[in-house]
């Protein structure tokens, strides 16, 4: 059962922010909608809370339609981007707020209210800051506030706006881990809204991408990031870098090379695009094998090595990404001419309308002896 | 380099103290002082007669009523002006400041025409058996009308700057329309809504102009303070008198806006708290 989004449609004048968006949500399940601005993300968390109504579409929970019910009893839990806590009540008071403004009849007794809110600000582990107001709050506190005083409500659906956006880089790592957990020992469906991908392929069980009002790909973090179903998927998750390619009867031309393309039909396609991730571009073992590019810059950040390329026949540099460990068996300096491979490419044709017809990835097969010393290592330097 | 924007503390905070001291502390010692020439019998004298207490009593009862009006209007206008956007928004938005840039004599003279019993709203209310003009209403009606800006023009940023965030998660909390008013909007306005009544009682209190065309100042009814004021320096050369009566009227507006000050803070000290 759980809940059954189909065909939602949403348009604020000439810009369509939702198109043909369907989607179902298993009870307990933790969704991720991962898509840049604009892409409509925001839009579908609003329509869920009852904020926005859609043009088109309908949305269903257990078989009850959820568009007919206002924001007010839906039962559903919105955590604001910048928490939205209301700056004159104290923490338990705006932990409190949903169950005080219940009708008399369904409103709790004031010290059940009270209770509960204990046990609330016990589980987000700010029982000490009950008395404080939200200016004496650090962001995260800020944020376990909020997520409190969503919780309070007791929703059957949790939705959570850039939950970590507007905190630093420590912080935020700590949140997500302390989120997941926190679903985890909860159950409550969930779903948050993000434009970084870390955080989504991280905390979700399923990634939704969108891009532009539609859903480029639903799956697990392991299929979005190794099946990436669309180009566009390739280019925002797997920081897939486009190539001038070509796909002629069953083989793919790159660069001037041609490989063997197996799985991949090409009728009914009219655009091809071939993408090659960061990671798949490794220095060749000897020299003049592969591609002649020269080194740009380099880059050394955590335990890898970014390097910017310039490949012959490209007008754009590409990015590759090497473990520390690799590259020092290599010495290429800046500004020097280093011979790369691709390991592997994929390749998605399409038809007239955009839509993705067929995908494949493409290795083409290179002579390395996996213990080869580079040409250009320097003996004793 | 300085991390100031105004040159030195020294110069800046002189200049300071010498316009304040200059534009509003030396008029109002003077003042002071030559109430303070009658002695206490005297000054007891001047301001325990039927007819000051009854213009005392006018002048901060209307002016306290006139400024709660004006809150209540005034957060209407603002609202509208703020959160809606239709035809004239701007022609309306600039009427607001009339009040501000009429002569206070001009607004006198115009109020009086319309509400006179023979004026054009005037002579309608009355067959209703309501009159205005010379009567404590227009007085009423001559504050409200310069007091109203200063409430609108405080409100408006702050309106302006209220996230719809705060509205909204209130509104998926489950809160009706009417508690997301008053437990959410209301509360974060009010410390607004007071430094606006604040400012609309002290222009009601001391306002002169336009309230003596349209009260008539007749004896024990309509007369405010500020208007014995000027009667007793206009008719009698009476200084002292006069002088006697400011210092009544400074104190019990500095009293009132204390109390405003502290309210106020009162109201806005989850933001003031660190």
């Amino acid at each position: 059962m759980g809940i059954e989004i189909s065909r939602l449609r949403r348009q604020f004048g000439s810009f369509i922010a939702l198109d043909d968006v369907s989607l179902d949500i298993a009870d307990g399940e933790f969704v991720a909608v991962l898509g840049p601005s604009g892409s409509g993300k925001t839009s579908l968390l609003r329509i869920l809370a009852g904020l926005d109504q859609p043009d088109l579409g309908s949305v269903q929970r257990d078989g009850q339609d959820l568009l007919a019910l206002d924001a007010r009893r839906r039962g559903v839990g919105l955590v604001f981007q910048h928490y939205a806590l209301f700056p004159h009540m104290t923490v338990a008071q705006n932990v409190a707020f949903g169950l005080r403004v219940r009708p008399w009849r369904l409103r709790p007794k004031a010290s059940a209210i009270k209770a509960s809110v204990e046990a609330l600000l016990h589980r987000v582990e700010l029982d000490a800051f009950a008395s404080r107001y939200p200016a004496q709050l650090s962001g995260g506190q800020r944020q376990r506030v909020a997520l409190a005083r969503a919780l309070a409500i007791e929703p059957r659906l949790l939705l959570l706006d850039e939950p970590f956006g507007a905190l630093d880089a420590q912080v935020r790592v700590n949140l997500r881990r302390w989120l997941r957990e926190f679903h985890r020992s909860l159950g409550i469906t969930t779903l948050f809204v993000t434009h970084d991908q870390d955080e989504a392929l991280e905390m979700a069980d399923r990634v939704v991408v969108m891009n532009r009002g539609r859903i480029e790909q639903i799956g697990t973090p392991e299929q979005i990031y190794h099946q990436p179903a669309t180009a566009f998927v390739s280019r925002f998750i797997a920081r897939g870098q486009p190539l001038p390619g070509e796909v002629a009867g069953s083989s793919l031309h790159v660069l001037g090379h041609a490989w063997q393309l197996d799985g991949f039909s090409s009728t009914d396609i009219h655009t091809v695009a071939v993408h090659v991730r960061p990671e798949h571009i490794v220095p060749a073992t000897r020299h003049g094998e592969g591609l002649a590019a020269c080194l740009l810059s380099l880059r050394h950040v955590a335990g890898t090595v970014r390097a910017g390329l310039q490949v012959e026949g490209m007008d754009e540099p590409l990015e590759a990404e090497w473990s520390e460990r690799d590259w020092s068996r290599h010495s290429v300096g800046v500004g020097e001419p280093i011979d790369v491979h691709f390991q592997s490419l994929s390749v998605f044709g399409m038809d007239r309308e955009g839509r993705v017809r067929a995908r494949t990835d493409c290795h083409p097969p290179y002579s390395a002896s996996p213990i080869a010393i580079g040409p250009w290592r320097r003996l004793g330097a | 380099m300085s991390r100031h924007v105004l040159p030195g503390f020294r110069l800046s905070a002189g200049y300071t103290l010498a316009v304040l001291g200059g534009c509003v502390l030396l008029p109002l010692s003077a003042l002071l002082w030559t109430a303070c020439e009658l002695g206490p019998a005297g000054w007891w004298a001047q301001v325990a007669t039927r007819r000051v207490l009854a213009s005392l009593r006018l002048s901060f009862g209307a002016a306290l009523l006139a400024a709660s009006i004006d809150v209540i209007l005034g957060l209407l206008i603002a609202w509208v002006l703020v959160r809606y956007r239709f035809a004239f928004r701007r022609v309306c938005d600039a009427l607001v400041d009339l009040p501000f840039a009429l002569p206070t004599a001009v607004a006198g003279i115009a109020l009086t025409a319309l509400y006179a019993p023979n004026g054009w709203i005037g002579s309608r209310l009355q067959p209703l058996g309501i009159e205005v003009a010379y009567t404590r209403l227009g007085v009423l009606l001559a504050m409200v009308f310069v007091g109203l800006p200063f409430v609108v023009r405080t409100l408006q940023p702050v309106l302006e700057s209220l996230e719809s965030d705060l509205e909204e998660a209130a509104y998926t909390l489950g809160a009706s329309p009417l508690q997301r008013f008053s437990r959410v909007l209301l509360p974060l306005l009010l410390p607004t809504l007071l430094t606006g009544y604040a400012l609309a009682l002290a222009r009601a209190i001391g306002e002169y102009g336009s309230v003596v065309f349209i009260s008539g100042n007749r004896l024990f009814r309509t007369e405010i303070a500020p208007y014995l004021i000027v009667q007793k320096i206009d008719s009698q050369y009476d200084y002292r008198g006069a002088a006697a009566l400011g210092a009544v009227m400074l104190a019990a507006s500095l009293l009132l806006l204390m109390a405003v000050a502290v309210l106020q803070r009162w109201t806005h000290r989850w933001a003031v708290l660190r």
